[in-house]
């Protein structure tokens, strides 16, 4: 081991650095002998940066291979978004579920929907809170099944829905609790349909054949993939064609009674002109008629177009 | 990744392990305490030449020190010592493979120890390249490609669709979005969610929103979920129709920080009395107000947490003049009179607000909206705000030493070292009247490279194009940010 022959002391660094700095030029020397340390070490330190990222392979781990980035190339055109999307063209509308209710809703309207489905709006707490004490009350009812007016709004069928809508709220105050009333009227109460079933058929296999045509006079009915819920819109929602609504009548009434064609004919003729055809009450034309009556004749002539099928 | 150092650096671990290396780093490299610093001043001179370096090594196997240049190289060859540390950084440099090599084990012995000497003399945080552990060089090797961030590629940019009225949100999505320190935040994946319940947590929404940003997809987003947390966790906000983006965004904030909160322990929610989630890391600032005694020159001074800085806007013409107008001292007149603690009774006084701590992100809210029992009205006045932003004039420290320097010139400002400097990265404009308005914002999605953002409509926009709009909400992100002391 060889001798330490260059320790000091800190009394001999004292002295030392008192010595060096009595001398101008010494001083100036110091300032660039430090100067250039710190240069030093500063280069250095890049230096070993880099010689770790090559040696280890880390800087080929991080830079990997540049994804080819022509397909998101900004597209620049007075014309177009920087996607290549036409300034003019509106937006296709998507569908998206509301995370409140689980219901696919028209994205352009979800904002008016959430906030009545939240209670949030001036008229919606009350149409919310009714419908959860309708829903608590009531849990066999169709108030969970069936499709709200203000919910029919939501859906952005045709361009006819829209001043549908307007009219159908401004009335639905005086007739929703009519509707409510009658449905449970309606129905025995052994049937215990359950909306947030999770089972597809369950709903349907829960319903006595009464039930089921009762309910299918006035919704569409065909079972979401997604939600496994009933599709509560009207008859000639926009969603289902005539085909799912047909696939599903024959599947869940019985094949034996003529009802399940009859019900896809009377679907297919709600689009006739109202007066042509009186015994389409579930279709949305004739619904566009009934809204200018008053509840007791509606709820009236409500029983009298289901009574012939009850009948059967 | 290679960083298991060298079969002899193995040879020599398996034999001494790693003692010798931190006996060396921990008095001679990295000096985590004072005594070592008089060690490394006194001792580390060339056992040869007798000088200081340049690059000054240790033997690991015996105590010797060398120069680089030859010294030690003669070292190894007479002792046949081959492994050396390099005195300052800590890397090994091995006579054999006469190359310097890293070790993964010395190199976190390193950190700690660099940890230690910022601690010991009272220094921040020192800058430490990422390294990547076993799982994430795994992910690296195996996901090659790399998505690069460009002024030419819409990665980062997506319309967002309208839900019925709903631009007030989607403006202040995008200005979020384009926050630099949060999309660090987010693409980092540091939200690490304490929630129990999946779908609840505002912040795992968000976490998701900035892959969606990024996925490189072109169709615009629909935020149905965000819109239904947000009023779900902020009632008041009661339904669309009356949404002002300034609300919508003070909201936000308020629900993105307590949804941080969720799961975390009492104990490790505050620090020094301040929330430490990346909400109040980014936009909290504290707002200082002075009440000066006009009897006695008895100061009061409460320190208030902020989120943005709402500005009226009648009068002055520029950003700056709103600022100084905010933080001027204000005389109280003989209608407001305060108590104060000294003189024990009401007394009149002047009120002045200063920043007394800067947030990363400053948020100006210029307040066009005047709502009074005659009248609800727009200001449409122009407001000219920079892209480069100096908060310094309106900081408390600053104000104090003006103040001073007025009784006694030969006083510098002080916080020559601060560096307060803030660029422009969001404006949310409102347009259109009070009652039928829309809202557009701008986002600086990389430097000089500036969109507009109309819901789903996505363009390139000039940056004299932002600076001469109306401008409602202005968004800053400091230029310049210091390491903060983390003590995990």
């Amino acid at each position: 081991m060889t001798k330490i022959v260059s320790e000091l002391s800190m009394n001999d660094l004292n002295i030392k650095f008192f010595e060096i700095m009595q001398n101008e030029n010494n001083a100036e020397e110091a300032a660039s002998f430090i100067f250039d340390s710190v240069c030093d070490d500063v280069t250095l330190g890049f230096v070993f940066e880099f010689h770790h990222g090559l040696k280890t392979g880390l800087t080929d781990l991080i830079e990997g291979e540049k994804e080819e980035d022509d397909s998101f190339k900004i597209v620049n055109s007075p014309e177009c978004d920087v996607f290549g999307l036409s300034v003019l063209k509106k937006t296709q509308d998507t569908n998206c579920v509301c995370p409140n209710c689980d219901r696919p809703v028209s994205a352009t309207r979800f904002a008016p929907h959430l906030e009545k489905c939240m209670g949030m709006g001036r008229n919606s707490s009350r149409i919310a809170s009714r419908r959860i004490a309708s829903n608590s009350r009531e849990p066999t009812s169709y108030a969970g099944l069936l499709s709200d007016d203000e919910d029919d709004a939501d859906w952005a069928g045709g361009s006819l829905h829209t001043e549908r809508r307007k009219r159908r709220i401004k009335n639905n105050n005086s007739r929703k609790p009519a509707k409510v009333h009658k449905n449970n009227s309606s129905r025995t109460n052994n049937g215990t349909t359950n909306c947030d079933s999770n089972d597809g058929g369950a709903t349907y296999e829960t319903m006595s054949a009464n039930e089921k045509k009762n309910l299918l006079l006035q919704i569409c009915g065909v079972v979401s993939e997604h939600t496994k819920k009933l599709c509560t819109r009207s008859t000639r929602c926009p969603q289902h064609t005539e085909e799912q609504r047909r696939a599903l009548r024959n599947s869940v009434l019985e094949p034996s009674t003529p009802e399940s064609q009859t019900m896809g004919l009377t679907a297919d003729d709600a689009g006739s002109p109202p007066d042509s055809s009186p015994s389409s009450s579930c279709s949305s034309s004739s619904r566009k008629r009934d809204r200018h009556r008053a509840p007791p004749k509606l709820k009236g002539k409500r029983e009298r177009n289901i009574s012939p099928n009850s009948r059967d | 990744m290679n960083d298991n150092g060298c079969i002899h650096l193995n040879n020599f671990k398996a034999a001494k392990g790693t003692h010798p290396y931190k006996i060396v780093h921990a008095f001679f490299v990295s000096c985590t305490s004072y005594e070592a610093r008089k060690y490394k001043a006194t001792s580390c001179l060339c056992f040869t030449c007798g000088k200081t370096g340049p690059r000054m090594h240790s033997c690991l196997h015996c105590i010797f020190f060398g120069c680089y240049s030859g010294h030690i190289q003669d070292h190894s060859k007479t002792k046949k010592h081959f492994l050396y540390v390099d005195l300052g950084f800590g890397n090994i440099f091995c006579a054999q493979c006469q190359d310097y090599i890293y070790d993964r084990e010395l190199t976190d012995i390193a950190v700690t120890y660099k940890l230690k000497q910022a601690k010991s003399l009272g220094l921040n945080v020192p800058y430490t390249p990422w390294l990547p552990n076993n799982n994430e060089a795994m992910a690296l090797r195996r996901l090659r490609k790399r998505r690069l961030i460009s002024p030419h590629t819409t990665i980062g940019l997506r319309g967002l669709q309208n839900l019925g009225s709903t631009c007030f949100m989607n403006c202040i999505v995008q200005a979020l979005i384009h926050t630099p320190l949060l999309r660090d935040y987010f693409l980092a994946e540091k939200h690490k969610c304490k929630a129990q319940s999946s779908g609840k947590c505002l912040v795992c929404e968000v976490s998701k929103l900035f892959q969606e940003f990024y996925s490189g997809a072109k169709t615009p987003l629909t935020l149905h979920r965000l819109l239904h947390l947000i009023w779900t966790h902020a009632r008041h906000l009661a339904g669309y129709e009356q949404q002002d983006a300034h609300e919508f965004f003070i909201a936000t904030l308020d629900v993105l920080h307590r949804h941080c909160m969720n799961g975390v322990e009492d104990i490790e929610k505050k620090e020094n009395g301040r929330c430490n989630c990346i909400i109040d890391q980014i936009f909290t600032g504290g707002l200082q107000s002075d009440v000066v005694c006009t009897s006695c020159s008895g100061v009061s001074t409460t320190i208030d947490p902020f989120w943005d800085i709402s500005l009226d806007v009648a009068g002055p013409g520029s950003l700056q003049a709103c600022l100084e107008r905010f933080t001027r001292a204000e005389h109280l007149g003989s209608a407001a009179k305060i108590k104060c603690s000294n003189c024990r009774a009401y007394r009149e006084s002047t009120k002045q607000l200063t920043l007394e701590t800067l947030p990363i992100v400053a948020s100006f809210h210029l307040k066009r909206f005047e709502h009074s029992s005659q009248i609800d009205r727009k200001i449409s006045a122009f407001i000219s705000f920079p892209a480069e932003l100096d908060m310094t004039p309106f900081m408390s420290s600053h104000r104090r030493a003006v103040d001073m320097a007025g009784a006694d010139n030969n006083n510098a400002p002080q916080g020559i070292f601060e560096d307060n400097r803030y660029s422009l990265f969001a404006v949310v404009n409102h347009l259109g009247s009070l009652d039928a308005g829309h809202y557009t914002a701008y986002v600086r999605q990389m430097k000089g490279s500036w969109f507009k953002c109309d819901d789903h409509m996505i363009t390139r926009a000039s940056l004299r194009e932002v600076l001469d709009s109306e401008g409602y909400l202005l968004f800053y992100h400091k230029t310049v940010l210091e390491y903060e002391c983390d003590v995990s």
